[in-house]
């Protein structure tokens, strides 16, 4: 009925509305993809091309010396190693370890908020919202002061404030898997199984880690996501230890280092390039479970 | 006979089929004390590293330590506080840049509200196009910001476009220009997040009350002012909240994209030191961890304002849980 509506009144008007959508939609795709487009083209070009005071979008001639230069001749490499390579291998474990470990948790005490009726849980879960909406962001630096009192900073001891305290779930995602629990796994199912004796570490892992697959998998990419792009943090703890450093600090250190002689946008661009990469590829093989992500939180908000 | 069953299990509190008389509930059941175990280690955690992270900064208000060791602490009374007025100028100048990045929040909300309205026409493409806004989200802010800093750089393109001569980022005679380069870096990326979420809050309103608004006679605008907007009231509720905290923090493009400068720590004239570039450079890179201490509790006390709105909102949600 709605659909015939619209149907209806999107041909009357047709070529105006339509045309104008289009035309916000594109230039809207102009405006994102301009800057990627120049940081492409700028990566091929030669430094010498680049210097030469005449800006056009497309190099004159392909050059890998941007490339070249990063990978091999890398000031912040250690034993040969590239720091962005070193760095993308970092980032890897140090945010698979945290994000996996958290991700579970969080999902079981999620679930038992859902499903378990326990004396107290309405307490708990009001302290779990507080945790939540503290706006901890603004002591991020200074939980250095923290770190360094109890020896968890210099050296590797630098990876233990970035990792320790994110194994134990997140309030924020066990907010969100609450709510989808709440939502997507019937109570019945579960009193069906407490019924039938199985106890609540295997409910979990039979019933609800399976039933509550999409919702875990967004949590995981987004959890992916901001782990692969963290910086500061790397920035205050690992700065001293150059075989330590995620991507996110190596690419700023090194194209620090490079924006010292005037020159060398190529190599520059190359490596946010590169280090964008990444992500991009996989967003795009999963954007599926991205959209569906924001889709299934936006509901409930 | 099936029905009735599933009633009952569903009913939560209920009396259990096979028990008739009910008995006096114990507390101390071993799926009790399993429930509590689990749901404590992330509050007692979150407690742990953030609590004594909350102590530690406000001794270190009251005193100067060497090398940021508490037991170096030698109290000063209030000579930290005293500092913020000596220093009110660098202050006020980052207080003025973090308003800048907030303002960025709210722009890129605008311009998510208006392309998701654009992209939730109904025309052929629609995911396609909500695809690709989505992709900047994924892309790091350290990245993006060097993206952007060649781009503003003096042989970028932005000076080729407009046949200009300017470090867009050093830029003597009007330093602004750096804070508006971050302004840009920022909305640039921020608003894919928005966009994807306005898209599916734009579907969930119920389409009797367009069919309504048309047979009033309204117009595409009207319906959008007097339909949708309330519709998205929650949605746009949570992304400002989301996008003054963000602003309020934000770091990462102003450490890229400020260049080191002879008269202030953050490019020109300070025209990059956001308030958290400024809690930086003087807790981790000078080591005043007591003069940082007292920026984060004003930058914490500004961002509780509206957290203390969203608690409250969300308790009152939480009746119904």
């Amino acid at each position: 009925m709605e659909k015939a509506i619209r149907q209806k009144k999107a041909k009357r008007n047709f070529p105006v509305r339509k045309l104008v959508t289009y035309i916000m939609l594109a230039f809207y795709t102009l405006i994102l993809f301009v800057p990627f487009l120049v940081v492409v083209c700028t990566s091929l070009m030669s430094d010498y091309e680049i210097g030469a005071n005449d800006f056009h979008l497309f190099p004159y001639e392909l050059s890998g010396e941007g490339y070249e230069l990063i990978f091999s001749f890398d000031p912040n490499a250690v034993n040969g190693v590239p720091s962005l390579l070193i760095g993308f291998f970092n980032t890897m474990w140090q945010t698979l370890v945290p994000t996996v470990v958290s991700l579970l948790l969080s999902a079981l005490v999620a679930f038992v908020y859902s499903k378990f009726r326990f004396p107290g849980r309405k307490i708990f879960f009001l302290a779990n919202v507080f945790t939540m909406m503290l706006p901890l962001g603004a002591f991020g630096f200074v939980g250095y002061l923290f770190y360094v009192n109890i020896g968890w900073v210099g050296g590797a001891r630098g990876l233990l404030p970035l990792i320790i305290p994110g194994l134990f779930g997140s309030a924020g995602t066990i907010f969100f898997l609450r709510t989808y629990y709440d939502s997507a796994l019937s109570n019945e199912v579960v009193e069906a199984a407490k019924i039938d004796g199985a106890g609540m570490v295997r409910l979990f892992f039979s019933v609800a880690l399976p039933l509550g697959k999409p919702a875990i998998l967004a949590q995981f990419l987004f959890a992916f996501v901001g782990g692969y792009n963290s910086y500061s943090a790397q920035l205050m703890y690992l700065y001293n230890d150059k075989s330590l450093w995620n991507l996110q600090l190596a690419l700023s250190e090194l194209t620090g280092m490079l924006s010292e002689g005037n020159g060398y946008n190529n190599a520059k661009c190359a490596a946010a390039f590169i280090s964008m990469l990444p992500l991009i590829i996989l967003y795009i093989c999963m954007q599926k479970y991205f959209i569906e992500g924001i889709n299934i939180g936006g509901g409930k908000e | 006979m099936e029905l009735t069953k599933t009633a009952a299990l569903s009913e939560e509190e209920s009396v259990q089929p096979g028990r008739i008389l009910p008995q006096k509930k114990k507390i101390l059941t071993r799926q009790n004390i399993l429930c509590w175990v689990i749901v404590s280690v992330p509050l007692l955690a979150f407690f742990a590293f953030n609590g004594f992270t909350i102590i530690f900064s406000v001794l270190a208000m009251f005193g100067e330590m060497e090398y940021n060791r508490l037991e170096t602490l030698q109290w000063n009374g209030f000579e930290n506080f005293i500092r913020i007025g000596e220093d009110i100028g660098t202050i006020w100048q980052s207080v003025k840049v973090t308003f800048v990045m907030v303002l960025a929040q709210f722009a890129s909300l605008t311009i998510a509200i208006i392309m998701a309205a654009f992209l939730s026409q109904g025309v052929r493409g629609t995911r396609f196009f909500q695809t690709l806004y989505f992709i900047p989200y994924v892309c790091s802010s350290v990245a993006v910001s060097i993206m952007w800093t060649v781009i503003f750089g003096w042989n970028g393109a932005l000076n080729s476009l407009l046949g200009t001569d300017i470090d867009w980022l050093n830029n003597m005679e009007n330093p602004s220009t750096l804070t508006w380069a971050i302004f840009i870096s920022v909305i640039w990326q921020a608003p894919g997040y928005g966009i994807v979420m306005y898209c599916s809050a734009f579907k969930s309103i119920n389409p009797a009350l367009y069919e309504a608004a048309d047979l009033d006679g309204a117009n595409a605008f009207k319906k959008f002012w007097y339909v949708t907007i309330p519709g998205i009231s929650t949605i746009t509720f949570f992304l400002i909240l989301a996008g003054i905290t963000a602003g309020l923090t934000t770091f990462d493009a102003a450490r890229i994209m400020a260049p080191m400068s002879w008269d202030g720590y953050a490019g020109p004239e300070n025209a990059g030191l956001a308030l958290m570039y400024y809690i930086y450079i003087e807790g981790v890179q000078f080591g005043n961890m007591g003069y940082a201490s007292i920026l984060s509790w004003l930058l914490f006390i500004v961002m509780m304002i509206p957290s203390v709105y969203l608690i409250r909102k969300r308790i009152l949600q939480l009746e119904d849980l």
